[in-house]
């Protein structure tokens, strides 16, 4: 692979995987209306709801080695095989739930309420590559184009459901500069937690609730999930200079297993900044 | 696979040996290989299976999702993939085709692609297929059943043939599952 290829791979790769330098969490108001308005293209690169498993740790608290890494791999591919396992009876009953198209249909109607956004073109994909991601670019007929890629999924513990969306806004012309994600015009990831009341210590336990009655309470989780994301991603798109530095220096707040700057607080939802994982976190409050 | 293939492991949640070319799964199914020491099972003489259609059901037949970066194309005809992999339910008791002398009726096999995608959890690549099936006999047509293959093994390096196996053993339970299925209606009904 030559070295211009690799370097474009690699902004590319920012724009699906996020980077390590904080993006641009504002759309500065002159920015905010473009000639030609922005293609738009929503992902949810996966065929059902996903699971999510600790990291092991040993081979970086025994100071590293081969033969510690086959360790974390014996232990990572355990933990995998029963997550994978436990949350089978969830998807079996989830199957027919159309996510995918309430998705599109959801996204469309917030970007439509925000006039000076002019999303233009609609398209979606459950393909997530850098590769995927270069061609979206190249073939896109507007100056910039805005990217909504979602994913959900079960906690470690099975205890709660996440729904994510990270929000991207790329120039065309900086992908082909190899321009870094820092310098994007917007990213700012979002991330919904809504908790199982009386969740058990154990997943079997806690997937026979999310799947009874043909999911039901996974449905409207989801459901549920979607829609606050959505005011998420409009507060986040409509975010002032101001209000982003004031943000950072909330109070100090934790809901469930997250912790940060205190967003929002309202109909028994807290909403937070995690400086470590610089995502917006919402804990709303358990249902079942 | 040994100390190559764990730095490859290790280095691919880098980004380090993954390929980022698109692997495009097989046009047709190929059943893993038998342990050795195992014997194919004798097609129940009572049991006979054609495959009356197969329809992808599928958001977006094109890509099966992506391992550790790499993305995982469906083959062109994933219908005839599925074909080719119906047609291998004779390695589980059942004849495919129908009797030549017509004595028994043959079970209809009407299959639904709802489901097929990979990724991956940490270190694992996972592979889950979902297949509705209705089974016609006697002119009576069964309700769907949805059957599911799942696996879940080590990304060594997301490699082509790793990715394919995984592919291909995960069909294979749904195949073996539909054959449990119909021996159990055949051997009652005989």
């Amino acid at each position: 692979m030559n070295s211009s290829r690799l370097l474009r791979l690699a902004a590319l790769a920012f724009l699906v995987s996020g980077c390590a330098t904080a993006p641009n969490h504002v759309l500065a108001p002159a920015a905010r209306s473009i000639d030609g308005g922005r293609e738009v293209l929503v992902t949810v690169a996966q065929g059902e709801i996903k699971t999510n498993i600790n990291k092991s740790n040993v081979a970086a608290a025994g100071g590293g080695g081969l033969l510690l890494a086959l360790v974390d791999v014996g232990i990572e591919q355990h933990r995998a095989t029963v997550a994978e396992k436990a949350v089978t009876p969830l998807r079996d009953a989830l199957i027919g739930f159309d996510f995918d198209s309430e998705v599109q249909s959801q996204t469309k109607a917030t970007l439509n309420s925000l006039d000076w956004f002019g999303a233009q073109r609609f398209s979606f994909a459950k393909e997530l590559t850098s590769q995927s991601r270069g061609n979206d670019m190249a073939h896109a007929q507007t100056k910039q184009v805005a990217f909504f890629d979602y994913d959900y999924g079960v906690s470690i513990d099975f205890d709660a459901i996440e729904v994510h969306l990270t929000v991207s806004v790329a120039d065309k012309q900086a992908i082909a500069q190899n321009v870094p994600a820092n310098k994007l015009p917007y990213q700012q990831k979002h991330k919904v937690v809504i908790p199982l009341r009386g969740a058990a210590n154990d997943k079997d336990e806690n997937v026979r609730h999310w799947a009874a009655d043909n999911a039901a309470l996974a449905k409207r989780a989801l459901g549920d999930g979607l829609r606050d994301i959505q005011g998420m991603m409009k507060q986040g798109l409509t975010q002032s200079a101001d209000a982003a530095a004031k943000m950072a220096k909330g109070e100090r707040v934790t809901a469930g297993s997250y912790s940060g700057a205190l967003i929002d607080y309202s109909n028994g939802a807290t909403t937070l900044w995690n400086s470590v994982t610089d995502e917006w976190v919402m804990v709303t409050s358990p249902i079942g | 696979m040994a100390l190559a293939s764990l730095a490859c492991l290790c280095a691919g949640a880098l980004g380090g040996c993954i390929s980022d070319t698109p692997y495009v799964a097989n046009a047709t199914y190929k059943p893993p290989a038998a342990q050795p020491g195992t014997v194919k099972p004798q097609p129940f003489s009572h049991c006979y299976a054609t495959v009356r259609s197969v329809i992808d059901k599928r958001s977006d037949p094109t890509t099966f999702g992506t391992v550790a970066g790499r993305e995982v194309r469906a083959p062109a005809d994933i219908v005839a993939w599925i074909g080719t992999a119906l047609q291998g339910i004779d390695q589980y008791g059942i004849n495919t085709g129908v009797p030549a002398d017509g004595t028994v009726p043959a079970t209809e096999i009407q299959a639904d692609l709802v489901m097929a995608w990979v990724s991956n959890v940490r270190v694992s690549k996972t592979a889950n297929m979902v297949l509705s099936v209705r089974y016609r006999r006697g002119g009576i047509d069964s309700d769907p059943k949805l059957y599911r293959g799942a696996t879940n093994t080590v990304n060594w390096s997301s490699n082509d043939g790793e990715l394919q196996a995984m592919i291909d053993r995960t069909m294979t339970q749904i195949i073996k599952s539909m054959a449990a299925d119909m021996l159990a209606v055949c051997k009652a009904g005989a």
